[in-house]
């Protein structure tokens, strides 16, 4: 690491459905706000990197045509749902090395051209293949973790629902949030059953269109009230799952945070904030324990303590989360990025945490039949 | 957990089978499905067969999207003594309920189906293990 790395900008669409604005309308106005909330002129982007899951060959380049920011080196990157991460991990290295001073990130997605439902799962694979034949799909993935978790914990199905009204409660004070509807447990509980133990508002919305976008540079910016700072960009791949495996320890994004913690130097109980991957209530629980934010078999009482809420001690997915923000996969990491940024600059109206100094995202993709997940991201900000 | 009927096994002509499975040298682990023979990592594995029976691991009820109206069904994973998980559909018979520790037994459609593709787990008699 040779340069420190900042996010000097930071912007992103409302996240929902998006009948008038196309893949470019989205991903173009999430750049060129990024752009001009950090002041930097198109003409000093050196790189881009795009996001981006289900758009198809040389997306970025098809996106950014028209905003007059060509010519730069322009990545394309998939990761699943940590493609965001992913790339903001990419553009970090380069960084670092001096490669570039300033790049942008961002992420985008439609998935309401996808029609809804359960997303598809990777394709090239003979073990993904046979199991989605007798019905493997993302949320049968967490569904499993979700009865194993309980039967395991002594809890009940009220747990998982309390995580549903946690974060959907911090949704409805977000005005970019898809869903902003408070919702009470009961609502949860009674909410249509999807794959037990998981009802519909247990789940993030499948049908969802958004995008996001950061500036990225080695010059301490200084037009806002406080320089953020990439303190920690981790990503790991999943390990081959041998055996029979616990599946509530969620390995890859222990081992991530650790790589995360030990290159920032950062204690866990000195984050201030989380914004993490509850793509289904039972993922929440367990990444507390993943990013040590609870002792092992603690998650639960860490939820119902409330320290985890707005006003808590270390409040998680203040956005609202995936289940309330929305999860359109290629932008969630930069959107991430882009609530931690907001919130460590005094920006996140409505939902502004505190004297808050350090940040952490966490980003899993793709519930691949095989590993624990195909990809982890974990970035830690500071101001 | 259960909430409403799904879907019930009906077929009396189901077959036991034993599916075959590939053990890593190194870790004496084993995978499911079999890696493939034509793989350039099968040298990694042994091919090993697995048990008939299991043990329920863990498991979901799926309710499908009432507009398709199709019926709940019940999804497993189970764990093989060989030390290997399956991921399958479990199908119950009228007033069976999935409960993890469960004894699985695998079984696959009959005559002309590929048991390694079609195959399905059922409540072994005795249940619980």
């Amino acid at each position: 690491m040779t340069s420190q790395v900042y996010i000097a900008g930071a912007a992103m669409t409302p996240f929902g459905r998006h009948n008038e604005l196309s893949m470019q309308g989205l991903a173009q106005a999430a750049v060129l706000n990024a752009l001009k909330d950090a002041s930097v002129r198109r003409e000093e982007v050196q790189a881009i990197y795009a996001a981006n899951v289900y758009g198809g060959m040389v997306l970025g380049q098809v996106l950014m045509r028209d905003t007059g920011i060509t010519g730069p080196a322009l990545y394309n990157v998939e990761n699943a749902c940590a493609s965001g991460a992913t790339a903001v991990h990419l553009a970090c290295q380069a960084l670092r090395l001096g490669l570039y001073e300033t790049v942008v990130v961002f992420g985008v997605e439609q998935l309401t051209q996808l029609g809804g439902g359960t997303i598809p799962l990777q394709r090239n694979d003979y073990k993904t293949e046979l199991y989605a034949s007798h019905g493997m799909t993302l949320p049968t993935v967490y569904a499993m973790r979700g009865t194993r978790y309980l039967h395991e914990r002594g809890e009940t199905a009220e747990l998982l629902a309390r995580v549903a009204v946690k974060n959907r409660a911090h949704g409805a004070r977000n005005p970019l949030a898809q869903q902003r509807t408070e919702v009470t447990l009961e609502e949860v509980l009674n909410s249509r059953p999807v794959a037990e133990p998981l009802t519909l508002l247990q789940c993030c919305p499948s049908a969802v269109d958004g995008a996001a976008a950061v500036v990225l540079t080695t010059r301490r910016p200084t037009q806002h009230s406080a320089a953020v700072r990439i303190l920690a960009s981790a990503v790991q791949s999943g390990y081959q799952e041998l055996g029979c495996d616990d599946i509530l320890d969620a390995e890859i994004t222990a081992r991530t945070a650790r790589l995360a913690y030990e290159q920032s130097g950062v204690d866990p109980k000195d984050v201030n904030l989380v914004e993490l991957h509850d793509a289904f209530t039972i993922a929440e629980l367990l990444y507390y324990e993943a990013l040590q934010l609870a002792k092992p078999g603690e998650g639960g009482e860490l939820l119902r303590s409330g320290a985890t809420a707005l006003g808590g001690r270390v409040p998680v997915n203040p956005s609202g989360g995936l289940l309330a923000k929305g999860h359109p996969l290629g932008a969630t990491g930069v959107a991430q990025m882009v609530e931690i940024v907001w919130q460590l600059q005094n920006r996140a109206d409505g939902r502004q945490i505190e004297n808050a100094k350090i940040g952490l995202t966490q980003c899993t993709g793709g519930g691949i039949a095989g590993v624990d997940h195909a990809a982890s991201a974990v970035h830690i900000l500071g101001v | 957990m259960t909430s409403i009927e799904v879907a019930s096994r009906t077929g009396s002509r189901d077959e036991a089978v034993c599916l075959d499975a590939s053990r890593e040298k190194d870790t004496g682990k084993a995978v499911f499905p079999r890696i493939p023979g034509t793989s350039p990592s099968a040298d990694r594995f042994h091919p090993i067969n697995l048990s008939p029976e299991a043990i329920l691991y863990s498991h979901t009820t799926i309710h499908p999207n009432p507009k398709t109206g199709l019926k709940p069904f019940v999804l497993v994973y189970a764990d093989f003594p060989e030390d290997v998980r399956v991921f399958g559909r479990l199908e119950l018979a009228d007033g069976e309920k999935p409960e993890i520790g469960s004894r699985l037994c695998v079984r696959s459609k009959g005559e002309g189906a590929d048991p390694n593709a079609d195959y399905f787990f059922t409540v072994a008699k005795g249940g619980k293990s």
